[in-house]
């Protein structure tokens, strides 16, 4: 099974709606099959950005290929019930992994 | 070796040899001394979260001298993105350390001498503006930090500085030679210089040909010969050797401020950035005074949110806080929160590039920001005192708390609600004590200028003849 490569970026988190480092926690104990670094450590398929509020504004490293946004409740600006998050997340992981 | 971690920045002030002197003292060892260290564990947070994948995208930029990650509090910013940026930033440390880190002082010194050396080498043909770049990307190698260096004690302030009793009332130019110059003087009120490895000297006010001498721009390290600091006594600053009467033990009140008094110091040229070009000092004074004004809904920002969490859990511990004023009032302290952040953001929103390329903030907004502050803080400090109650004022000591005779009645006769423990509501009660009142409130007050200075400010760039149009022409006056 080829794991998927998932580089992760922080807004930087000065408004944090969400805890966005314990969400990262949560992802890597729940993902088994995704290998989580740091956007800045090694290349990656696919790009997680986590953002504490809906503003959003981390700023994007160079990637041309797909992105998630995590952006306070919401992914891919979509709301979504806090306890619902990481199934949102894992299922676009699911999603583009299936292409 | 760019980006240096808390506990490298805490062990390269080790290395300085700074001569300090505090409560009367000359304090050998400033990294460990209970006045300072909480001074030092703030501003090593602006190092420490530097490295944080969680705070890297605000903490870190990348220098557009270098194209390297440097720390922010060392960038020159090339965007209104980066002035932004710095506000959250400062908002986020802010959060963590509940007062002054310290390193925003250096950062708009440096920004601001930027683009005027640039300006002025474009007008006088010196050579400042590459000095200036060699010296921010010194700084951004060596990841150091700086106190910016503006405020003179001024003496007499109805008189200028070439007309003052006491020369040295300002800093001045005492001789130039073919490898520097020699300067005197002190610096008033100098944020985080005991922890500082440099000082970035600026005049204090617009300049004109009398005083000339006085028209200097430099930069110093915190321990060159005939540099000595004389560090600030501060509202309850006995506490400073217990832990819970301080409120915020770990980081403590407002920067740890000194007296900087510099007895005849040697400059090299290199590190020289104005001398005696006189007419360029109220420029700088001004550009300088507007990126840190600028700030002040940032940190007083992240600040604040303290405050109202503390006033928040205050409620919670008194069983108040579902009583409708409490709720209201802290609504009020969020809505006014929110007003000096929304201030910072748009006058950073606003920002545009110099002829240097540096970007520069709104400086209209950027003064109504710092003017808010000079009003708004207190009313915020006002609701958080009204919502705690009286025992901020009257608590016994943590001495008393702990004691094993009457510590039985400082448990019992300061309960609030039985789920939370005295030691508790104490701790929050001291923390908003010693956040709302004394030194921290004056910082607000005077902290990157008095509020007059801000007025100023604001009438000159008020546009106030196109506002008098406007009227005329809907009152039905003619106008030209
Ligand atoms: C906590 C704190 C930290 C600070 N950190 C720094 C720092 O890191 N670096 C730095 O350079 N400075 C720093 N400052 C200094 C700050 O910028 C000054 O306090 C501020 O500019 C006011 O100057 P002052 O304190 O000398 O007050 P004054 O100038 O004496 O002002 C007192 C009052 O007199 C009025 N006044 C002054 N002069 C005149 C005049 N000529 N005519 C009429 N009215 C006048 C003012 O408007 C004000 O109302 C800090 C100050 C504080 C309180």
């Amino acid at each position: 099974m080829k794991l998927l490569r998932v580089g992760v970026k922080f807004c930087g988190n000065c408004n944090p709606h969400l805890d966005c480092p314990k969400l990262l926690e949560k992802l890597i104990q729940k993902a088994k099959d995704v290998h989580f670094v740091y956007w800045f450590q090694a290349s990656f398929d696919v790009l997680l950005i986590l953002s504490g509020c809906p503003v959003d504004c981390a700023s994007r490293p160079d990637f041309n290929g797909p992105t998630v946004v995590v952006s306070g409740k919401m992914v891919d600006r979509v709301p979504v019930p806090e306890n619902l998050l990481l199934d949102h997340i894992l299922g676009a992981f699911e999603r583009l992994k299936e292409g | 070796m760019a980006l240096k971690t808390g506990a490298e920045y805490i062990e390269s002030l080790k290395g300085l040899n700074l001569t300090v002197y505090a409560n009367g003292e000359k304090i050998e060892n400033i990294v460990d001394h209970p006045l300072i260290r909480p001074h030092v564990n703030a501003a090593a947070m602006t190092y420490e979260l530097a490295h944080d994948p969680a705070f890297e995208d605000l903490m870190t930029a990348t220098s557009h001298l270098t194209g390297k990650k440097i720390n922010r509090f060392t960038h020159i910013h090339q965007s209104t993105d980066d002035l932004i940026k710095k506000v959250k930033m400062l908002r986020m440390i802010s959060q963590r350390t509940g007062t002054c880190y310290q390193r925003c002082v250096g950062f708009d010194a440096i920004n601001a001498l930027y683009s005027v050396s640039y300006e002025m080498d474009q007008k006088l043909g010196t050579d400042y503006h590459q000095k200036v770049r060699r010296y921010v990307e010194y700084l951004q190698e060596n990841d150091l930090m700086v106190a910016g260096s503006m405020t003179d004690p001024k003496g007499d302030r109805s008189l200028p500085p070439s007309k003052q009793a006491d020369p040295d009332l300002f800093v001045h130019l005492v001789e130039k030679n073919d490898e520097g110059i020699v300067i005197r003087g002190a610096k008033a009120h100098q944020t985080g210089i005991v922890n500082s490895h440099e000082m970035l000297i600026m005049p204090t006010t617009a300049l004109g040909p009398d005083d000339k001498a006085y028209a200097v721009a430099c930069a110093v390290p915190t321990d060159a010969p005939g540099v000595l600091h004389i560090f600030g006594r501060q509202t309850n600053d006995d506490r400073k050797f217990g832990e819970i009467d301080q409120g915020n033990a770990k980081f403590g009140i407002v920067g740890g401020e000194a007296l900087t008094v510099l007895e005849n110091v040697f400059v090299p040229w290199e590190r020289v950035f104005m001398c005696e070009e006189y007419e360029w000092a109220g420029t700088l004074v001004e550009r300088f005074a507007s990126y840190h004004r600028q700030n002040y809904g940032g940190c007083k920002g992240g600040v604040s949110d303290i405050v109202v969490g503390a006033a928040a859990t205050i409620a919670d511990y008194n069983g108040t806080a579902k009583a409708s004023h409490i709720k209201d009032k802290i609504t009020e302290m969020i809505h006014l929160t929110e007003t000096l952040y929304a201030g910072s953001i748009a006058c950073s929103a606003e920002g545009r590039p110099t002829p240097s390329g540096a970007y520069f903030v709104d400086p209209l907004l950027a003064n109504v920001v710092k003017h808010n502050v000079t009003r708004l803080i207190y009313e915020i400090d006002r609701l958080a005192q009204d919502i705690a109650g009286g025992f901020i004022a009257t608590l016994p000591s943590e001495k008393d708390l702990r004691h094993p005779e009457i510590g039985k009645y400082v448990e019992k006769y300061f309960k609030g609600v039985a789920s939370v423990s005295t030691e508790d509501r104490i701790r929050i009660a001291r923390l908003i004590e010693n956040m709302t009142g004394g030194t921290a409130l004056v910082e607000s007050m005077h902290g990157a200028g008095s509020p007059q200075a801000q007025r100023v400010s604001i009438v000159r760039q008020s546009n106030l003849e196109t506002k008098k149009r406007f009227a005329k022409i809907l009152a039905g006056i003619k106008v030209d």
